[in-house]
């Protein structure tokens, strides 16, 4: 480390010295809370008004006049290589032990799934992944162990139940956090499994058994399972295809990678406890409340004007988005992201105006 | 409750303090450290059965905020001239870089992105993945912001010395 390293170091621990205190931080975060929701039902009731009264903002006045539209752009033929939504799991458990309920589907990347399921009684969170490339195998603190069983070998990783953050297992997740199991094998040629069972309450057992793990894996079956229908897109470049789907109360994302990139496996902190894997994508696009974070900074004010009700687009810090507000609900907007130069705007702009939102969608304006 | 079964007002007694601590050397600001972490955690608490490390959530609900709102700017980030007006420049600095002081303004001068980096490596110890997980950019991207942001610090040092 050099002296700069070191005094920076320095320089930081003499400014969190200085933080703010933290007394009076929840009663201020509460009065907040309650401020926003009276905000967001102001200003939301003033929007409706405003765009009855007189004609709302250009971005406003797309809602209507896209209806027409969309379904127009929804006619044309996805390009070879991708679909208008997330393809399915190819596989579904079977066997499970006794408390976890029908797992949920999630897209973790291209060809790569997740089937998750918890249980309260007996704490645990267990999830299924499923992906097209060998993943990466842990190796400690905890005990990594070699199986074979009917000509398949399984790699299993157990760290045994003990408080969070005991040693050895310091203050990295995931072992930090308590007991944690992952049994990674390949269920066939191309088609790699990582189960992974772990609770974050540290020194409670997580009640399963290296055999349950065996039998969760030897159980997994060739069925297709969907993933929620949260969103359908009309139209995607031809060179991209599915890689990510996240279904939030906060947002429904889309994430689509070059359909040519090599595969790759789930990131190891993709875990069921925390969702902290990161697909590189092309194109970005997702489904927001107009209050979202994710695009505060073209809200202001001075945002480009949209004098043609189309949509807008914007460009800053090498990416280009683009925004729409959803034709069936003014009060979400679809965010089509690029990097600068992959997409035309013109194009970025059909596809936004190319989103359904599905039946399964969890985000609500506000939330 | 997250799945955990912590409550959100339990979390924020326990883990305010350090989340003021993480917003104020990101920002170098009391209001914007403040504003910051409060309005991450208004949006953790309408959320907050469905969030299951919201040690993680939180963090990154601040962070995003402070690279992504540019109103917010202005307060957050202060010029080089207007922040080393002192003395404190002023000593033998043959082997010396510079002071924690002077560090800590130049520190607010960089760009959010590598000031942003720079804090998640240097305060909160994490590594170059983890960096682009929470910033959202590519661990090529976090090693180049790092090589920016701490190349930026030594020139400005190096200047704020030969002025000295």
């Amino acid at each position: 480390m050099t002296d700069m390293e070191i005094q920076l170091r320095g320089a930081m621990d003499d400014l969190a010295d200085d933080a703010p205190s933290a007394a009076g931080l929840l009663d201020a975060v509460h009065r907040r809370g309650r401020a926003d929701r009276r905000r967001r039902l102001i200003v939301g009731t003033v929007a409706v008004l405003a765009a009855g009264v007189i004609g709302g903002t250009s971005v406003v006045t797309v809602a209507g006049r896209h209806d027409t539209e969309r379904v127009q752009t929804l006619q044309v033929a996805m390009p070879a290589g991708s679909s208008r939504s997330a393809p399915p799991s190819p596989v579904s458990t079977g066997w499970l032990p006794t408390g976890f309920p029908e797992p949920t589907v999630r897209m973790l990347g291209p060809n790569a799934w997740a089937l998750d399921t918890r249980r309260d009684e007996g704490l645990a969170a267990l999830q299924v992944q499923i992906m097209s490339a060998k993943p990466a195998v842990r190796t400690k603190p905890g005990r990594l162990t070699t199986i074979g069983l009917a000509g398949v070998e399984y790699s299993l990783y157990w760290v045994p139940t003990h408080a969070p953050g005991a040693p050895p297992y310091g203050t990295t997740p995931p072992e930090a956090e308590g007991p944690y199991a992952e049994l990674t094998f390949e269920r066939r040629p191309g088609q790699w499994v990582r189960i992974i069972v772990q609770n974050s309450a540290g020194d409670v057992d997580l009640g399963i058994t290296e055999d349950d793990l065996l039998r969760i894996a030897t159980g997994l079956v060739d069925e297709p399972r969907a993933l929620p229908d949260a969103i359908e897109l009309g139209l995607l470049p031809g060179n991209v295809v599915w890689g990510q789907l996240k279904n939030e109360d906060y947002g429904v994302y889309a994430g689509f990678v070059d359909a040519d990139a090599p595969a790759r496996p789930v990131d190891q902190n993709e875990q069921p406890n925390g969702h902290n894997g990161s697909v590189k994508t092309r194109v970005r696009v997702s489904v927001v409340p107009e209050d979202s974070l994710d695009i505060s900074e073209f809200m202001r004010p001075r945002s480009t004007p949209d004098p043609d009700g189309d949509g807008t687009v914007h460009q800053r810090d090498g990416s280009t988005t683009a925004l729409y507000r959803l034709a069936s609900n003014p009060k979400l907007l679809v965010v089509v992201r690029v990097k600068t130069g992959f997409m035309a705007p013109a194009e970025m702009l059909k596809v936004a105006r190319s989103v359904r939102l599905g039946p399964d969608a969890a985000v609500k304006p506000g939330s | 409750m997250t799945s955990d079964g912590e409550s959100f007002d339990s979390y924020v007694a326990a883990e305010g303090a350090a989340l003021l601590r993480f917003a104020h050397v990101l920002t170098g600001d009391h209001h914007l450290a403040e504003d910051l972490v409060q309005e991450a955690l208004v949006k953790a608490h309408r959320r907050w059965s469905r969030i299951d490390r919201p040690g993680a959530y939180v963090k990154k609900a601040v962070l995003r905020q402070y690279l992504s709102w540019r109103r917010r700017r202005s307060s957050g980030e202060r010029p080089t001239d207007a922040a080393l007006d002192g003395t404190a420049v002023q000593r033998d600095v043959a082997d010396q870089v510079t002071d924690r002081h002077t560090l800590r303004a130049l520190l607010a001068t960089l760009p959010r992105q590598q000031r942003a980096v720079l804090v998640l490596r240097f305060f909160e110890d994490l590594d170059d993945a983890t960096i682009a997980d929470l910033v959202g950019c590519s661990t090529t991207t976090v090693r180049a912001h790092a090589s920016k942001g701490l190349s930026r610090l030594r020139r400005s040092a190096q200047t704020v010395v030969a002025e000295g």
